[in-house]
Parts: structure tokens; C-alpha cells; sequence
């Protein structure tokens, strides 16, 4: 487990990160969602240890960092390689750093994903080379994968098998991503948890989807009789109503009814159609936050 | 991974590119190539090691180009995120590469030398003797070198987080003593002090805080004798301040490897502390060097030290405050206040401020100066025991070449020591100045002391209490100290001809008696009689040296002798039959915007010949331009006919005043 205490990190008069408690449980994917300069790389180059925290402390696995960091692969979004340097040879080169390096399975997934490991890593395409690095990264044997936007500025096609590179890796063994990104809709579907940053903050964390198991989004259609504002009172009144989104006849109503008992109510106020439909991360974020005196519209209109 | 096999692995890290490799290896063995040739021309002026400047720019040239590129990794951003965000200490990826950078010096240096010394051992067997001690001494002080200018390029690097300022900060620390102390304070102390020739202390700081001349130091720069290079040793201070900027470097570059934060990269300067310094000293450095500058154009420091004290102040402070707000400016982050270091630019104002007052305040007891106990005087006046030459250079291009030579020269211990503290204590308040003399006093704790004093007519002629001692006499006539001369090669040069002298080994003794006595016999104002009639050459058998013996017509003794061997001393160029004399003249005072022009007059008539012949002296006779001036104001030639030889003798000459 990750586990960051209180960490903060200033460069010069900016906070970069403030006061940051997160923890990251094994085996799972991790979002650190935010906008440009909430702190997402400034946080992920602490975890990493390449920078050192103002305050606070990380622990890996229950040890320091400096002890546990051979458990921590690091990814940037730009990853450095050296001159000239090929797939093969940056393979023999982080061999020789972790040890758990499985060389065999570089040459696997590369031929998989049909790129040349003989081939100059600098004459790849940006894409060829997120899938390289994001290859060696995960076949370097660590425990840890911190991924700074490495799904960022990528064609679908490369992000959905990058995406499949990391489901395929968690499958095989049991390791921890954490993936930054500033846009939520890369991280909903490979992302169990997630943390939202904000100006060096942290504004909310956790499995939002298990979380959101009590909230349900209701379709409506009403007949052109109903009064659906007073309707929406009275869900008010009677139900706990996160938000309520009226066009014409059309209302759509998130609300925390873990029993599934509002549908029924819905169908006895002459509801012509009634349909659960699936919730978005946004919305999910949005009924997390309803009440915690934060606007997280706000900040999810920058990450949307 | 172990330690051990974890710094191995960095090590072999650090040459991925094989830069550093190919930069040391390829320059030592070049090196290494033209030392082996030029040997194979000439070992008697070719060194390979110690004295040889060129070896010692290398190793510096090699120590800064490491230190940057081993540690270029410090200002680049991405590659420091690479690194740093493996499981590997930051301190064995620093050390690697450091152990690389010597390593690659260190191992070609070492074949290097030792080919070139086994070769030179082979062909030299001079030098053989000493193959294994120049050697190993050469080895020594280049890799003292080589680590000195590593260690300032390393820290230069740990200290900024951009190339262009790890440069400034490097040119910075090379040249900022020699700037302030060569430059700065000599402005200061030639203004202020009227008695200024030079200063020991600051001569020796210098040496010492400027990388590059303690380098040069170390490596015999200014040695072009093959004995003196191949017994050199660097002297004891020169060792111990190499090992304490050595030690010093280390410590501070380490230090600041530990305090570098990884995101200050791309900033000037990536600790404060460093920041902080720099900005001080370049304010500090900036002040005093523009003030002392300005009173030099100004001229102020000597008509008047208290104004010029209150300006040198004045200016330093300005020019101070100017450069570190420039700095301030450069330094800040954008919207940071520009007066946010108020102490800081007080203290370089300060500073700045005290030197320019200091040197003012202490100018009278400077000049005041005369000690009462001294071991030695070394006394140099230009025009005494030189001949025209280098009476110009020293009197009118103030060259201190013959000055320096005569202050090592002349060294009264005895009774020329008390003749002279004696006379030194009555001159220095000259208004008509006629001479300098130029005076190191040798203090009983084996420090010197030097002062220059103006000297009137009469302060010269008043020297004569000091000339005519028999200390002074021994060391301006060096023949007195003659011995064994029964086998030296004695010649006579009148200034036209240069004759060998038939002299028998009596005869040679008791010319150099002879001279003795008249040199003893010898009053300084004997010397305002009569230019000399010649000079006696005695090249010694043993060692080739060539003493001179001028020869005054006034020198009874001498003169009979040499006549009686056959030499007519008193042949003057006036004897010999000048065929014609040709005259050129230069005029360099014409209107503006017209060139100087020269002209040339020859003079063939017979009548013309005999008036310029009483005239005329040969130009080599000129010894005593002080106390017996020639007129230099034309350039004369006189063309003599050598009926001997059928041939023409052009003569360089001057006019009698």
C-alpha cells in the first residue's frame, strides 16, 4: 500500500501540493484526476522520489520511500530515453535496475503491438512511443506504476489498447497503477478509485462507484398534465433528491434510494415511462460532493 | 544489488555516449604524439611535463570540460527525473560519474607521461637521471591541476541550474581574485600611494585565489631553463593552497549535491546561499574595480587622496548598487520586489565603500614607510648599471623586467646596506624629478617590502655614498669577483670591432687585478667624465658565460696593461675611416591629419665626415645614460671602411651632448 501523509510541496511561493492524505490499496488501477497545475505530476515525482516533500511522509508498503522505491516504476508523460537508444537496449538498461525486468515479455507485447525493438526509440511515432514505455514500465516487475497522462493526446484505438495492456497486466499479477490524467472520461473505465486534485488539494477520493451504489439516475417521461415542478417538491420532501434536470416533459432525477423504492413512487405520479439508466463518473462525483460545501462542477467542467 | 555493484553498474552508466572517454583519452594521446615529436627535435627547450604551460592548460581545459559534461545531467530536467526515479541513490549516480571523469584522465595522463619519459630517458641522457622524478613531479602537479579546475567546473554545476550561469559562475570564479587584486586593488594602491612598485602580499594572494596562475605556478610557467625544470619543485604555498581549494571545492560541491533541490533546475542559481554569495561578490567586485578605474582615468588619487578617497567611496557604492539590482533583476521571480535584499546590498555597498576609503586612508602611512632593521636593500635606479635600452624600457615604458633584474642583483647586505638605508632616508621628496629608484627592502622575517622613490640631480649624485661602497662595486662589476680566469677567452670590443685579446694566463690575471683596482679606486662622478673606451669579454672555459668588463679611459690601470698587450684603448671611432655617415631623423610633431615623416641625410663629404666623427660614439658605448647622456634624438649609422677585409662596417651610433 501507498501511503502519502500530509505531504506538501512548495516551489517557491506556489503550493504546489497542500496537506495531501491518500492512501492506495494493492491491486488496483488509481486515478489521480485534475486539472493542469493541480498538483498531479508534482504529487506522482514525490511519490516517485525524484522530488522531496516540504513536509509529510510516503510509505510503501509500510517502509520509507527510500527503502521501498525499487517497488516504484515511474512513468512521465515525455519519458527520457537515451540517444539512439532502442526498445531492446532501454530494456537491458532498466534490467539492470530492477530486477524483476522480464526482457522475454518486452519482446512478447512488442511484437503483439507490432513495434520494432531494434528499432531507434526517437523515430517513433508519440504514440508507438507511450505503448513502448507503458511496455517496459509494466514488464519492469514492480509493485507500483505511477503514470503521469499517459493517455493523453492518444487516437482512441492506441488508448483503448493501452488501456487493455494495463487490465491484461492486473489480471496476471497483482500490482498498483496509479494513473494521472486531467480528463475523467480516460479514467472511468479503467479506474476502480479515483482522487480529484485541485489547486494542489485534494478534493475528494475513493471507489465512487461503490460508493455511488445508493444513488440511482432516474429517465422520466411525465404526461403533459403533471406539474412536475410541484413534483419535484414533493420528491424533495419525500425523497432524498440530489439533482433534478427538467426539459418539457422530460425529467431526469438523481437520488440516493438504495432500496430502488423510487421507481415505484415515480409510476404512481403518472409517469408514462420510467427507465434507471447508468450514472457517469461526473454524475457520480457530483452526487459524492452535493453537500460538502464544494463545487465540483466547477472543477469537473475543466476535466470533462 | 550491492553498493559495489550498484556504483560499477553507474559507472559503466556514466560512459554511455563515451564522450568523456573519447575527450580524454584522444587529447592525452595527441598530447602525447606531439610531445614524442617535438622530443625527437629538441630536448633541451621541450618538456613534456613540468614547464610546459601547455600541459598545464590542458589538464585545466580536460577538468572544466568533465566537470560539465559528467554532471550536464544536473541541468537537464528530464534526464534528472529518469535517474532520480530509479531505485538508485542519488550519491552513486553522482560519484560514478565522478570516479569516471578521473578515471579517464588519470589513465592516459599516467601512459602518457610514462611514454614520454622513457622516450626522453632514451634519447636524453641529461635528462635520464631525472626520468623518474620529472616524471612522477609532472604527473602530480597535472593531475593537481586537473583536479582543482574539476572540482570548481563540478561545483559550479551543483550550484546552477542552467548552463549559461554554471559558465558565468565558473569564468566568475577564475578570474574574479585575478580581476580584484590584479587589477582592482593595484588601480587603487598606484592611484593612492605615491612610493606604489608592487606589493608581495597581494602578489601572493593572487597567485594563490586565481585558479589559472596558481596552475601556471604549479606547473613552472615562466621556467625555460632545462636544470631549473627538471629540479622544480612548487613551492610549499603554492602545494597547500592547490590542496585547500582542492579540499574546499569537494566540500562545497558536495554539500550543495545535497541541498540541490530537483526542481530548481533551469533557475540561475539553485541554492540561495550560492545566489546570495555571487550576488554579493560581483556587487562588491563590480564597485571597486569601476572606482578604481575612474580614479585612474581621473587622475584624482594623486592630486588629492581625500577627494579622491570620498569619490573611489562614492563610485564604488553607485556602481555596486547598479550591479546588484542588474543581478536582482536577473535572479528574481517575476513580481518579487527589487529591494527585497536590503541587507544584502548594504553589505556589498560596504564593502565597496571601505576599500575605496582604505586605500585613501592608509596612502600616508605607506609612503611614510622606512624600517629601521632590514636584512637587505635591494636598490634598482633606472639609468644606473644599464645600458640606453633598457634605461627606456624601465624609465619610459615602464617596463620592470631590467628593474626586477637589478632588484635581485643588487642586494646590499653589508656596509652597501647602511650606505644605502642612509641615503634612502634623505630622498623621496623630489619635485623636479630626474630618476626613480626603485628600492625592496628584504625584512628580517624573510618578507620584502618594495617602494619607488623620485630622485632630483642631486639625490642621484648623493647615491654615490651607496656606488662607491665595495659591496655595491663587487655586484656592478662582477669581474672584481673573477676567479681562475687563466683559461677564459678574453676579447676587446671598441664598438666598432670585436678583437681576441693575445693575453697570457699572467697576463689575464693581472688584467683582472688590474680592473680591481680601478673599479675600487672608482668615484661615481668619474663616470659623468667619459663614455667607456670598450668592453672586455671573458667567456668563461667551463661554462660559456660571458662576463663583461667595461673599460674606462680613466681606469689607469687597466688601460696601460691592455696597451702594453697590444690593444690601443684609446681607439675611438673617430680613428677609423669612416667612409660616410647616414642620418635619420623622425618627425613626429606635425599638423593634424598629416602622417610623421622620416627623413634621411648622408653625409660623404670628407669635411662633413670629420664633423660628425667628434661627434660621434658607438651606440653599444652608451653605459651610463643617467650619469653620461648621449643624444638619441637622431639614428646614425657611420659606415666604416675595413680595409682588411674590403668590406664596410655600418655602426649603430649617437651624438656626444
Amino acid at each position: 500500500m501507498l501511503q502519502i501523509q500530509n505531504v506538501t510541496k512548495h516551489f517557491g511561493s506556489v503550493c504546489a501540493v497542500n496537506r495531501i492524505y491518500l492512501e492506495i490499496r494493492e491491486g488496483q488501477i488509481y486515478g489521480l484526476l485534475g486539472t493542469n497545475g493541480a498538483g498531479k505530476t508534482t504529487l506522482l515525482r514525490t511519490l516517485s522520489g525524484i522530488l522531496q516533500p516540504d513536509s509529510g511522509e510516503i510509505y510503501v508498503d509500510g517502509d520509507s520511500l527510500q527503502d521501498g522505491k525499487r517497488k516504484i516504476f515511474y512513468l512521465p508523460d515525455n519519458p527520457y530515453y537515451f540517444p539512439n537508444a532502442t526498445m531492446e537496449q532501454m530494456a537491458r538498461f532498466y534490467e539492470g535496475q530492477y530486477p524483476e525486468m522480464d526482457r522475454e515479455s518486452v519482446r512478447f507485447m512488442a511484437e503483439a503491438l507490432e513495434l520494432d525493438t531494434k528499432r531507434p526509440l526517437r523515430t517513433f511515432s508519440k504514440g508507438m512511443k507511450r505503448q513502448a514505455f507503458l511496455i517496459l514500465a509494466l514488464c519492469a516487475g514492480t509493485k507500483y506504476l505511477l503514470c503521469d497522462e499517459v493517455l493523453d493526446g492518444l487516437d482512441p484505438i492506441v488508448a483503448e489498447v493501452m488501456k487493455n495492456l494495463f487490465r491484461q497486466e492486473m489480471k496476471e499479477r497483482k500490482f498498483t497503477a496509479v494513473v494521472a490524467s486531467h480528463r475523467l472520461n480516460e479514467l472511468e473505465d479503467i479506474c476502480g478509485n479515483i482522487a480529484i486534485l485541485h489547486s494542489g488539494g485534494l478534493v475528494t477520493a475513493g471507489d465512487m462507484r461503490g460508493r455511488s451504489e445508493a444513488v440511482r439516475k432516474y429517465q422520466c417521461v411525465f404526461s403533459e398534465s403533471t406539474d412536475v415542478e410541484r413534483l419535484i417538491e414533493t420528491l424533495k420532501q419525500e425523497a432524498d433528491l440530489i439533482r433534478a434536470h427538467v426539459d418539457g416533459c422530460f425529467v431526469t432525477l438523481i437520488l440516493r434510494d438504495k432500496e430502488g423504492t423510487v421507481k415505484g413512487a415515480l409510476w404512481e405520479k403518472d409517469a408514462v415511462v420510467v427507465k434507471e439508466a447508468p450514472m457517469s463518473l461526473e454524475e457520480i462525483f457530483i452526487a459524492e460532493m452535493e453537500g460538502k460545501d464544494y463545487d465540483i462542477r466547477k472543477v469537473l467542467q475543466q476535466l470533462v | 544489488m550491492t553498493s559495489v555493484k550498484c556504483f560499477s553498474s553507474w559507472f559503466k552508466e556514466a560512459g554511455r555516449g563515451h564522450m568523456t572517454a573519447f575527450l580524454g583519452w584522444g587529447a592525452m594521446v595527441l598530447y602525447g604524439i606531439l610531445m614524442l615529436t617535438r622530443l625527437s627535435f629538441d630536448t633541451e627547450y621541450t618538456f613534456f611535463g613540468i614547464g610546459n604551460t601547455e600541459g598545464i592548460w590542458l589538464c585545466a581545459g580536460l577538468g572544466l570540460f568533465f566537470a560539465f559534461l559528467e554532471f550536464f545531467y544536473l541541468f537537464q530536467q528530464k534526464k534528472q527525473d529518469f535517474y532520480y526515479s530509479l531505485p538508485v541513490s542519488r550519491n552513486i549516480i553522482f560519484w560514478s560519474r565522478y570516479v569516471h571523469g578521473v578515471f579517464h584522465f588519470f589513465v592516459p595522463l599516467i601512459l602518457v607521461m610514462m611514454a614520454c619519459g622513457l622516450y626522453q630517458a632514451g634519447i636524453d641522457t641529461r635528462f635520464a637521471p631525472f626520468s623518474g622524478s620529472y616524471t612522477g613531479k609532472s604527473i602530480l602537479i597535472f593531475a593537481g591541476v586537473f583536479f582543482l579546475f574539476y572540482h570548481m567546473g563540478i561545483l559550479c554545476v551543483t550550484v546552477c541550474g542552467h548552463l549559461i550561469s554554471g559558465l558565468l559562475v565558473c569564468v566568475g570564479i577564475i578570474s574574479y581574485f585575478r580581476i580584484l587584486i590584479g587589477m582592482a586593488f593595484v588601480l587603487f594602491a598606484s592611484n593612492f600611494f605615491e612610493t606604489y612598485y608592487r606589493i608581495p602580499l597581494l602578489e601572493k594572494l593572487q597567485i594563490l585565489l586565481s585558479p589559472m596562475m596558481l596552475a601556471k605556478s604549479m606547473g613552472g610557467g615562466g621556467l625555460y631553463r632545462k636544470a631549473d625544470i627538471l629540479d622544480f619543485v612548487p613551492r610549499g604555498e603554492w602545494i597547500a593552497g592547490l590542496l585547500i581549494w582542492i579540499v574546499l571545492l569537494l566540500f562545497l560541491f558536495t554539500l550543495s549535491h545535497q541541498k540541490r533541490k530537483t526542481e530548481s533546475t533551469g533557475q540561475v542559481f539553485v541554492l540561495l546561499p550560492a545566489e546570495r554569495v555571487c550576488e554579493i561578490g560581483f556587487a562588491f567586485l563590480a564597485g571597486v574595480w569601476t572606482a578604481g578605474f575612474i580614479l585612474d582615468l581621473s587622475g584624482l588619487g594623486k592630486s588629492s587622496r581625500l577627494a579622491g578617497g570620498l569619490l573611489g567611496a562614492a563610485i564604488s557604492v553607485v556602481a555596486a548598487a547598479f550591479v546588484h539590482f542588474l543581478l536582482e533583476g536577473i535572479v528574481k521571480n517575476p513580481g518579487a520586489k527589487l529591494l527585497r535584499r536590503k541587507y544584502q546590498l548594504i553589505i556589498s555597498c560596504a564593502a565597496a565603500a571601505v576599500v575605496g576609503i582604505s586605500f585613501s586612508a592608509g596612502a600616508s602611512s605607506y609612503d611614510t614607510y622606512f624600517p629601521e632593521e632590514v636584512a637587505a636593500v635591494g636598490i634598482s635606479i633606472d639609468g644606473i648599471g644599464m645600458n640606453y635600452d633598457a634605461y627606456m624600457q624601465a624609465a619610459g615604458d615602464r617596463e620592470e623586467y631590467e628593474t626586477e633584474e637589478q632588484l635581485e642583483k643588487y642586494v646590499l647586505t653589508e656596509e652597501g646596506r647602511s650606505a644605502a638605508l642612509g641615503w634612502l632616508r634623505d630622498i623621496g621628496s623630489a619635485e623636479d624629478v630626474y630618476t626613480r629608484a626603485t628600492v625592496c627592502y628584504h625584512m628580517e622575517n624573510g618578507t620584502r617590502r618594495y617602494r619607488t622613490y623620485p630622485l632630483t640631480r642631486e639625490e642621484v649624485e648623493a647615491f654615490a655614498s651607496v656606488y662607491e661602497t665595495e659591496e655595491y662595486k663587487r655586484i656592478a662589476y662582477p669581474v672584481v669577483e673573477l676567479e681562475d680566469v687563466e683559461e677564459n677567452r678574453f676579447t676587446w670590443d671598441d664598438g666598432v670591432m670585436e678583437t681576441g685579446l693575445k693575453l697570457t694566463e699572467e697576463d689575464k690575471r693581472a688584467l683582472i687585478e688590474a680592473y680591481k683596482a680601478d673599479v675600487f679606486d672608482l668615484t661615481m662622478a668619474e663616470l659623468a667624465e667619459a663614455p667607456p673606451s670598450g668592453i672586455v669579454r671573458i667567456k668563461s672555459a667551463g661554462n660559456g658565460e660571458v662576463t663583461e668588463m667595461p673599460v674606462y679611459p680613466f681606469f689607469e690601470r687597466t688601460c696601460e696593461l691592455l696597451n702594453e698587450t697590444g690593444t690601443d684603448t684609446g681607439r675611438t671611432l673617430a680613428d677609423y675611416p669612416i667612409e660616410s655617415v647616414e642620418v635619420r631623423e623622425s618627425f613626429l610633431g606635425v599638423p593634424t591629419g598629416e602622417s610623421g615623416r622620416v627623413s634621411m641625410s648622408f653625409y660623404e663629404q670628407p669635411e662633413e665626415v670629420d664633423e660628425w666623427k667628434r661627434k660621434l660614439i658607438s651606440y653599444e658605448l652608451d653605459l651610463q645614460p643617467l650619469l653620461y647622456p648621449l643624444d638619441h634624438s637622431k639614428e646614425i649609422k657611420a659606415v666604416i671602411e675595413d680595409v682588411e677585409t674590403n668590406s664596410l662596417i655600418y655602426v649603430d651610433c649617437v651624438q656626444r651632448q
